[in-house]
């Protein structure tokens, strides 16, 4: 609780403006920013971070700050702490979001790159490096098919090294990442990968991203592949009977980013591939692929108004799209909606200004396969069409 | 003085890569007379964030909505208003960088770049004098 209130303390202090110190010539460098995001989400069946089907819930709020110092001038050093309220699905709340040294190896020419060290935010994909601000997501909620919320920490950030590069001319601009580091796990984990909480527990193993971006400015696109390999170990306890059980989930995403002056167009496309060995009595692999996509187009009605559509589509096996083979293998006790999501999704998003940011977003969703477990203890009322609605608004410094 | 400003301003507008009023202005201290558009783009977009002496960058920016800003996004750097407010959010809040210093006026965008030490500006060509140093952008 008293971590809490710091937190406030510290953005109070910042919405009343009062001037810090160093404001002429701060220190190092120091910069603070933060943000303060508040929803309302209701759901006219099916709970979506927290009640959201009875009166609505406002479970669902985001707190950062951060702050970065740049002692010399090749080396940068940042920290963020994140608190989050997210319905039953959150488990963590409180939790250091990212902290890191960042050091600028070498420039030549158009080229220029280095090494980052700590604690950091995967980049996977367009959104996910800062899918908790949201200023920088098209809407209140990100599309759950790249970006699942109820998987969310297995995406969040890593503990590891990153090397990155880039190389800018007149025409393009080509942006490479290679991370190399642990995953952070938590009891959330579980659940998402297995949909209950397991009796053993979840150790990360050295995994990887890669990530190739271009983008291309006189035709306005930009492009990016990013590579993951997730490794992860399940310590299983004697009554499982398991031997050396483990996983892998190896996403890829290609994106796609089509900016106007006041239109943008937006896909992505994701292939999950989760291997899962010796998890049964008899040792072997069993691989499932999911497959994601949605297709986004935003207009600037003002500079300060925009208007997205989307249609998001989540399949968790692209040999069982409809979910009737695993509905089948269940015996039916688990319906075949669970297997896939439909959404479509109509927002608004206001910028007041620099600091201000008001969001309004209805959902049309058909199938439940981002709904999270945690927020739903009764299966029985899972319904396989429903509609949420959700309001934001959210402050930054 | 003034007609001899008014020549080099003509000679300078005919030679380099006339994209509009906006020119980049920097501290006085900044030993750099002329920067290649990838050069300056990789400056605004925080890929270059030193200059070439080792002395750190302060990017120093108007307001997303003002039109000096957005005809400098489109012209010199080839992006939207909001692709590069995206750019500089995603450095802000990963901690891979730090963010420039905004000014809410032409007048405080050359004094934040005068007084500052290795800053890097813009401003309309014509509001240019004796405290900030031009840098003309060639192809």
């Amino acid at each position: 609780m008293l971590r809490i209130r710091v937190v406030f303390a510290i953005l109070v202090a910042n919405m009343l403006q009062i001037e810090c110190i160093f404001a002429s010539q701060p220190l190092f460098g120091l910069q603070t920013h933060g943000f303060l995001t508040q929803s309302y989400i209701k759901t006219d069946s099916n709970n979506f971070f927290g009640e959201s089907a009875g009166r609505g819930s406002i479970d669902f709020r985001e707190l950062g700050v951060n702050a970065s110092i740049r002692p010399f001038s090749k080396l940068t050093a940042g920290a963020q702490v994140l608190y989050r309220d997210a319905g039953a699905s959150e488990d963590q709340k409180l939790l250091l979001d990212f902290a890191l040294l960042d050091y600028r190896l070498l420039y030549a020419g158009g080229f220029s790159s280095g090494l980052r060290a700590g604690r950091i935010k995967n980049p996977m994909g367009l959104y996910n490096d800062t899918r908790d601000v949201a200023f920088t997501r098209p809407g209140i909620i990100l599309p759950q098919s790249i970006y699942f919320d109820r998987a969310r920490d297995l995406a969040l950030s890593y503990d590891g090294l990153q090397s990155y590069s880039y190389f800018t001319t007149d025409s393009y601009e080509i942006q490479m990442q290679l991370a190399l580091g642990y995953s952070r796990l938590s009891t959330s984990s579980e659940i998402s990968l297995f949909s209950t909480n397991m009796p053993g527990e979840l150790k990360s193993l050295p995994s990887y991203l890669a990530k190739l971006s271009i983008q291309l400015f006189d035709n306005h696109l930009k492009l990016s592949y990013s590579d993951i390999g997730m490794y992860v170990d399940y310590l299983s306890t004697p009554a499982e009977g398991l031997v050396q059980p483990s996983l892998e989930f190896r996403p890829k995403i290609f994106s796609l980013e089509f900016n106007l002056e006041s239109l943008v167009l937006t896909g992505e496309y994701a292939l999950r591939e989760f291997t899962f060995t010796n998890f049964s009595e008899t040792p072997g692999k069993s691989i499932k692929t999911g497959e994601s996509y949605y297709m986004q187009l935003a207009y600037f009605v003002t500079p300060k108004i925009k208007i997205t559509g989307r249609y998001d589509v989540t399949y968790l096996d692209r040999t069982d799209r409809t979910g009737v083979a695993y509905a089948e293998s269940t015996q039916g006790l688990v319906p075949a909606f669970t297997r896939y999501s439909k959404d479509y999704t109509l927002g608004v998003q206001w910028f007041i200004n620099r600091s201000w940011l008001v969001m309004l977003e209805q959902h049309k969703v058909s199938g439940t396969s981002w709904l999270p477990v945690q927020d739903n203890p009764d299966s029985g009322l899972i319904k396989k069409d429903w509609w949420m609605f959700s309001a934001l608004v959210s402050y930054r410094f | 003085m003034e007609l001899l400003k008014i020549f080099v301003f003509i000679c300078l507008s005919l030679t380099s890569f006339s994209v509009g009023a906006q020119s980049i202005i920097a501290n006085p201290n900044v030993d750099v007379d002329s920067l290649s558009q990838s050069k300056a783009r990789s400056i605004f977009l925080m890929r270059t964030t030193e200059w070439n002496n080792g002395k750190p960058i302060i990017v120093v920016a108007l307001e997303s909505s003002d039109p000096l800003h957005i005809d400098f996004c489109k012209n010199i750097l080839g992006l939207f208003p909001y692709q590069l407010q995206q750019i500089w959010d995603r450095i802000i809040f990963t901690g891979t960088g730090q963010s420039p210093r905004y000014a809410g006026s032409i007048d405080e965008i050359k004094k934040l770049v005068s007084l500052t030490p290795g800053a890097i500006g813009y401003i309309d060509r014509e509001d240019i004098d004796e405290t900030v140093r031009l840098i003309y952008v060639k192809d």
